[in-house]
Parts: C-alpha cells; structure tokens; sequence
C-alpha cells in the first residue's frame, strides 16, 4: 500500500514528463474546439465610445462567422480585456497570449497603447490587428517592420482628406485659418498636416491662432472667444469626442458658426451628438472609413446599421467597421492559408502571409491589409447638411476617397509625401 | 444630583483614573484639587463623555450618561467649561453666549439665559461684538464660565478658572461663581491651588495620582496632614 | 474674459463644495467631482424627461436647479460612509474619497453608459447678447448671476444664520461645540449634503453649454484643488477669489499664449504656495 521509493521516483518522472511534452507543444492552437479571440477594447475614459463601438462591430462579425459555422468549422470565442493605461494595457497582453492562448488579438484605440504593445506582439510572437492607434509620431520609430502586427490606417488620413475638400470647396474664398486641435501627437500632427497641405496646394491662407485644449477639456468658452477675437475665415478641428459637440455648442453660441467655416476631420465619429440646432450646414465633416448612410451601401452595412439600430438605438460610427474588418480579414487569411496548407489550420506565420495583401469585404466596402501591415480603406467625408430625417446633421454630398490616394505610401514619410504631389 | 462611583479610566493602556468616587448636590459647589496631572480633567472630561470609562458610574439625576454622546450630556443639563477656556474666536462674544440657547431648551427664555450670563460678568458686555479672538486670557475665561452657564445648567462643571488669571480679578470671579450656585446650578470646579477654593464650598474632594485620597469640608482638608503635604504648598 | 467668468462661476460652486466640507469636516474630499459630474447627469435625465413631459423649455433653468438640489440626496448615505474616516489619517481620506471617485464613474456608467450626453438645444432659449462684435449666450449671463448668488447665499448663510454660526463654532472646534449641546453627526451631515448640492447644481447649471462626461469629474477636482491652493483651504472667501482668478488666468492666457493655459495656473499656484503657503485668504470657514 505503501508509496515506494520507486513508485514515487516513477510518479515523479511522469509529471516531469508530462509538464515537459507540455512545454514542448508550440505555443499554437489546439486545432479543435474555439478559435479565442482576444479583444483589447477602452471602458473608461474618453475612448471608451471609441471602444464600445469597436465592440460592437466585433459582435456583430462574430455572430456573423459562428452562424456561418465559424472558421474552419471552429466557432470564435471571445477574451474581452480592457484597453487602459499602456502599462496594464500591455499586461493584459501578455495575459491573453500567454495565459489565455488566443489565437489572435484585435483591438486598442489609443497611439500610447498601441506603441507600447507593438514590440510586446513581437516577443510573443502573438498575431494582433489593430484596431486604429497609428498616429505619425513614434509608430515608424517603434515598429519599423512589425511581422506579428497589422497595422490601422494612418491617423492623418482624415486631415489629409479634409485638406483636400478644403481645397476643392474653399480655394480662394478663405484668406485666414485658425486649428483648434487637442494637446497631444494626434492633435498637432493633423494640424501640421492640414497647415503642409494648405501651402503645398497654394491655398495663400494664413494661420492666425492655435489652441490646444487637452483631451477631455469640457469647457470652450475661452477658447472660442480667441477664436472669435482672431475672427479666422475657417476654423479647422481635428476633435473626435464628446468636445467635438461642445465646442460647435459653445462656438454656436457665440455667434462663430454664422461667420466662419468649419472643418471638423474626425467628428462624425460622435455624428449624432452634432445636432442641427448648433450645428451649421456647410461644413466639411469626416466619418473616418465608415459612413452609416452612404448612399451606395452595401447589403452588408445596410444589415449592420439595422442590426446596430436595433440593439443600441443608435447610428453606428467607424470603429466598428476597423474592428469588423480585423476579424473578416482573420477569418478569410486563416482559410486562405489552410487551402494552401492542405487543409490544415495553418500556423501563425502562414496566417501572417496570408494577411500581407488580403482583401475582404467589411462594412463600408473593400478593405485591405498592405504587404507592410498598414490597412487600405475608403474615407468618408463631406458637406454637412440639416436635409435629413435626424435631429443631427448628415452630409451631402459624401466625397469618398480611397487610402491609396490620402494615406502616404508604405516607406516614405508623411511630409516627404505631401511635399511630392504634383500641384 | 451628580453622584460618580468607583470611576476607572484607561488612556492608552495606562490607568488614569482609579476608583473614583464623589458626589454634587443641588445647588452645592464641589471643589476637586489636586496638582496638574492628577487626574481632574480627566474626570471632568469622562462625565462630559469624551473619555469611555472601563468601570464603574455615572450617574446624573437618576440618569447614567456613561455611553451617552457629548452632545447629549449636555442637552441633559451639564454645562461645561474647559481648562483652555476654548472659547470660539470666529464668533463675536454675543455668538459665544447665544449658541448654548439655540441648542437646548429650558424653563427659561433664551433672552433670560442670555441676560444672566451677561449680568454675572458686566464687563463682557463691553465686547459683545468683538471677535473672541480679541479677548485677554482672563476675559476669555469668564466667557467660558458665561457661555456654559448659558446652557441653563443645572450642573456646571468648571476646569481651572482660576488659572492664568490676575490676582485682581479672583474674587470677582470667586464671587461670581458663588452667585452661579445662588442661581440654582450645582457646580463641580477643578483647582489645583487650594488657597483658591471659594469660602462657600460645601464639600472638597482630593485627588492624587487618579485616587480619590479626600473627601471632606474644606476647613478639615487644611488641616490634614497629607493634603497639606501633597498640595498645600503648591502655587500654580 | 467674460468666458473666464462663467468658468470661474462654475469653478467656485465646485470649489466651495469642497472648502465648505474641508472647513467643518476636515476631510479632502475628491468626490466632489463626482458630484458635479452626477449632477450633470442627472440634470441631463431630469430635463429631458421633464421636456418630453411637456414642461415649457424655458422653465429648464428651474429644472436643472431642482435635479442638483434633488440629488444633494445621495448627501447623508455618503456622509454616512465617510464618518467612519474623521479621525484617521489624511492618506486614508484621500484613499476612501478617490475609492468614491472611481465608484460614481462606475455608477455613471452603469445608469448613462459611456457615451457623453448632452441637452441638445436649450442652451440659446434664452437668447444672445451682442456687445459690439461680441456675441453672449444670455445663459452664461446667468449661470455667472446664478454663481454669484450662491456665493452670497452661502457667504449669507454662515455668516448671518444661526445654522451658519453652529457651523462655524463646529469648524473651529468640534469638540467643545458637542460640549454646548451641539449634534455633530447631525450637523456634518447636512453640511456635507449642502456641500454635495453646492457640486451638483454646478453640474447641472453647466450642461446646457457643454455636454456630461465621465471625465468631467476628475477634471474638475484638478481646476478646483488649484482654487482651492490659491484661495486658502477651508475658507470660502479663498474659493471665491481662487475660481476667479484661475477662471479669468484661463482665458486671457488661452486668448494670448494659448500654451501657457495650464502652466499659467500652476504657476500661479507654486507662488502662492511658497509666498503665502496658507493661501490668499486663510481662515476657517466665513
């Protein structure tokens, strides 16, 4: 009855061995059972819209790809974690890979995060699809030639676009700019971009005043009497929060709107915050890569802002269609890498090649993953405009522009670019 | 009226009062002496509820205040003057006397209780929209006695106050206080001088090392032999 | 300047809050943040519920009074919970007054979700004011008015009541105060309740000019520690003058050298802490 020596030693070999054959297993997939899926996705503070929305396009395409029997026959199963500060932002991270074993990890909204969890990804080896988080400064720096991840599009594409709707509706007829842009590398760098854009295109404006409140600034009244005392001809914002509604109110208030243009890049983000009763017509305002009334939707988009309607009884923004597109384009690498692997689940560095180049269709059309990493979409901006059914405004008519046209290529910088156009 | 039994008090561990027993009567001014340290303000401070006993009573007309609120002693009827006078200074000297009013109800109207406050101390009057700040030691004292006796007390518990004070202005004080018993408040007064015990006190209690070690008529007290040695000498 | 005002008038019904508590309590409360931002919420909720019951929109005013007062009821209950910190440590304080931050804006969160609300367009019912080329929402004017009258309401209130002068003899000295038949726990409880409300109705009164956001709290309670540092803590006076200055510091600095805002303030503050450490006006309470 007695434990012997032996049985003991025997007993002792065999958990060695065991927890050995364990650590030999690659880090890789059980090729039953759920794909996991980890999300890093912002519940408090000001990106926490940005992150509920992200949540809910994920939802929406993983209730999509399981009723369609999942990938490969494995239904997605989700590890929700939240987005914070990059240092616990980074732990979670690890815990997801490490802990949790995903199979892949989207999300992450914020720049700091993302440059913190770049090089994280590659220690791990662990796939992640960003979300957004791609602002200029430090991104080229921290993540050269990322391999494990993929990149959103480039926070500057919507000034770029702007700049450029700013040109087409508005060459001559403004003499004078004023930017009113958060305090941090978003904020400056789409008003270095916008202000580059301006010279390049021989716009001859001149800017008269910057201000830059910090994120989560709630109070602009001081703000908008420089602005009114500066009485600029255009007044170009690059707010994508609750201060993108604030500042029209209080700007509204002073009487600015009647006087002045506007142009808010970002602010159709909170689309539904800008309402018409001090919200003017006739400015140029962006939705980023997803317009929830473009007039050519997709079936598809058409679906997602019934099934978003419904369920949230809100109008839905681009951070779903960003987080709809990192799954789509996960699922179609994965199958497209298993047909080339014979069927198999495909390892990580398959799905990864997979990905370099893949097209799929996400909510606001064709979306695509560029051999660096770096998605392609369509940009959606345009005139605002009270002829609607809502109590805020929508724009007509919407410009679309595609990123191959407002994003800088892969390996040039962003200055170097614009200073390339052929005027 | 106020009777204390077998009272034991612990401050951090250390035992400072130690079978504590004594006793006022209507209208009857107790003196307890003993030197600095030994244990008055203590007492005074557990019957007004600051300090938690671990044995013995406290018993006030037939009412135990041992577990009862500051606040609810003195709604009782005990008034209490402090050995720092700690008089309000962001409050004029009319707001001293008032406040005492508004917090308890008695027989007597406020402007009554007010007025015989103010009728025990004549020369407060002079300063009644002064700052308390801007009072001197002695008067902030009588402030003190003022304001306490304006709760309308029927027992005053009066820490030191004599202490600090002029020579010249003792036997006002002395007087006064000898017209607060007269007015139908019994007084327990904490001294640490026994040449300062008003003539008209009708019991002495001794106190030393947190031990009652007296209790008697004044008169036997300068006679005793211990008392004498203990606090006859002392000058404070 | 004039927008340097109405942000100082918000700034002083938050600050005063916070001084009033710190006076009489002792405690560094940081949910007074909470509050404003509660309050904000809440003024949302009760508006737009009382608009789509029909009430005429200009009464909104009244309305959003009536939440900040109606939701100083949270006041007692938090009193409640703080009471069982008076006499501990400043570091406690702290922990437990943050421990309350996080909890509203789990709270916040809960009832209105993430997304900031706003009051769509109340905010210019009662008209502009054009002054030259100057054009002002009529409803700064009144939220500035409004500030001001509450500042000589609670000014009024300590100085000239009775409640006002309880208050103060129990700012200055708890102990004998008890000792004069004064009810503490009473008494803190409704000057913290008059406190929660001071920050509600500040919540409530900025909304229609701005929208409610989770942050709006932790916002708040950075701008009015600055007021507070400047103007003397505990002394309402202090958080009358602390809130105009950084108000009026804010706006001419935005309207000058916009990136001297935060760092005109601050340095505002470091001078008054190594110049006049107590404050401009440092006395308890009054």
């Amino acid at each position: 009855m007695a434990t012997t020596r032996r049985t003991f030693l025997r007993l002792l070999g065999g958990a060695s061995g065991a927890l050995a054959a364990r650590l030999d297993v690659p880090p890789a997939f059980a090729q039953t059972g759920p794909v996991k899926i980890g999300v890093l996705a912002a519940k408090a503070g000001v990106t926490a819209p940005v992150g509920e929305s992200g949540l809910r396009g994920t939802q929406f395409a993983v209730d999509r790809i399981n009723a369609a029997g999942g990938i490969l026959g494995r239904r997605i199963e989700l590890v929700v974690e939240e987005e914070s500060n990059p240092k616990d932002t980074v732990e979670r991270f690890r815990k997801l890979g490490l802990q949790s074993r995903v199979d892949v990890i989207t999300g992450v909204v914020s720049t700091g995060v993302g440059l913190a969890i770049g090089p994280v990804a590659e220690e791990l080896k662990t796939l992640w699809l960003a979300w957004d988080a791609t602002t200029q400064k430090g991104v080229e720096e921290t993540m050269p030639k990322p391999r494990y991840s993929f990149r959103s599009v480039d926070n500057e594409a919507e000034a770029v676009m702007a700049s450029i709707l700013t040109a087409k509706h508005l060459k001559g007829k403004i003499k004078t700019v004023a930017g009113i842009n958060n305090d941090y590398s978003y904020g400056r760098d789409n008003w270095a971009a916008f202000l580059a854009i301006m010279k390049k295109l021989e716009m001859g404006v001149t800017p008269v005043v910057d201000l830059w409140p910090k994120l989560g600034e709630t109070n602009f009244t001081s703000h908008v009497a420089a602005l009114g005392q500066a009485r600029p001809d255009l007044i170009f914002c690059s707010f994508w929060s609750a201060d993108a509604p604030i500042l029209m109110k209080q700007a509204h208030a002073a009487g600015l709107t009647a006087t002045t243009k506007f142009v808010m890049t970002t602010a159709g983000g909170v689309h539904e915050s800008l309402k018409k009763a001090f919200t003017p017509e006739g400015m140029i305002l962006g939705y980023n890569s997803m317009y929830f009334e473009a007039p050519n939707a997709s079936p598809l988009l058409r679906e997602f802002v019934r099934w978003h309607q419904e369920r949230f009884k809100e109008w839905p923004n681009y951070e779903s269609d960003h987080a709809y597109f990192t799954l789509a384009a996960y699922r179609a690498a994965v199958e497209k890498a298993a047909r080339a692997a014979g069927g198999k689940w495909p390892s990580t560095d398959q799905i990864i090649e997979a990905l370099e180049g893949i097209e799929v269709e996400s909510l606001s059309g064709k979306r695509s993953y560029r051999a660096d990493h770096v998605m392609e979409c369509s940009f959606f901006q345009g005139l605002s405009t009270h002829r609607n059914k809502h109590d805020f405004v929508t724009i007509d008519p919407v410009e679309v522009m595609s990123t191959r046209q407002i994003q800088k290529p892969s390996g040039t910088g962003l200055y170097e670019w614009i200073n390339s156009w052929k005027a | 009226m106020l009777a204390v039994q077998a009272l034991t008090v612990d401050i951090r561990a250390s035992r400072i009062l130690d079978d504590v027993r004594l006793e006022v009567g209507e209208r009857e001014l107790v003196c307890l002496v003993g030197r600095n340290g030994a244990g008055k303000t203590t007492t005074l401070r557990t019957i007004m509820g600051y300090l938690r006993p671990v044995a013995g009573s406290i018993t006030f007309r037939g009412r135990s205040l041992v577990g009862l609120r500051t606040h609810e002693i003195a709604a009782l009827g005990v008034g209490f003057s402090p050995e720092e006078s700690e008089i309000f200074g962001d409050l004029t000297v009319a707001e001293n006397i008032e406040i005492a009013t508004w917090t308890r109800t008695t027989a007597r109207s406020a402007a009554e209780r007010v007025e015989r406050a103010w009728a025990l101390f004549p020369e407060l009057r002079a300063y009644a929209a002064r700052g308390g700040t801007q009072l001197s030691g002695g008067e902030r004292k009588m402030l003190s006695v003022a304001r306490a006796l304006a709760l309308d007390p029927e027992l005053l518990l009066l820490d030191e106050p004599f202490e600090g004070l002029s020579p010249a202005i003792l036997p006002a004080l002395s007087q006064s206080i000898a017209a607060i018993t007269r007015l139908g408040h019994g007084v327990l007064l904490a001294e640490s001088n026994i040449h300062h015990v008003p003539e008209h006190t009708s019991r002495l209690y001794v106190i030393e090392r947190g031990e009652i070690i007296f209790a008697g008529k004044p008169q036997d007290a300068q006679r005793d032999a211990t008392v004498l040695r203990i606090i006859g000498g002392t000058v404070s | 300047m004039l927008g340097g005002v109405f942000h100082a008038a918000v700034l002083f019904l938050a600050a005063a809050g916070l001084q009033l508590v710190f006076g009489v309590q002792k405690i560094l409360n940081l949910a007074c943040g909470s509050f404003y931002a509660l309050g904000a919420y809440f003024g949302v909720s009760l508006v737009t519920w009382a608009l789509g019951a029909g009430a005429p929109p200009s009464l909104f005013l009244g309305i959003l009074i009536l939440s900040g007062v109606l939701l100083a009821a949270i006041g007692p209950p938090v009193e409640r919970l703080l009471r069982t910190i008076y006499d501990r440590d400043e570091s406690f304080q702290l922990l437990l007054t943050f421990a309350l931050v996080l909890m509203f804006e789990d709270v916040i969160r809960f009832f209105w979700g993430t997304a900031p609300h706003q009051l769509g367009s109340v905010y210019l019912i009662y008209g502009q004011l054009k002054v030259g080329a100057l054009t002002i929402p009529v409803y700064n004017l009144v939220v500035i008015a409004a500030g001001a009258t509450i500042a000589a309401a609670v000014g009024w209130l300590l100085t000239r009541t009775r409640f006002g002068r309880l208050v103060r003899a129990a700012a200055e000295n708890p102990r004998m105060a008890e000792a004069l038949g004064i009810d503490l726990p009473r008494l803190y409880s409704r000057v913290f309740t008059l406190g929660v409300a001071l920050g509600t109705v500040g919540g409530a009164l900025v909304i229609p000019a701005t929208a409610a956001m989770n942050e709006m709290g932790i916002e708040l309670i950075v701008e009015a520690f600055a007021v507070v540092v400047i103007g003397g803590l505990g002394s309402m006076r202090g958080a009358f003058a602390g809130a105009l200055i950084v108000g009026v510091l804010k706006a001419v600095a935005i309207a000058i050298y916009p990136e001297l805002e935060m760092l005109g303030i601050y340095v505002i503050v470091i001078a008054v802490l190594v110049l006049r450490p107590a404050g401009l006006f440092a006395r308890a309470a009054a």
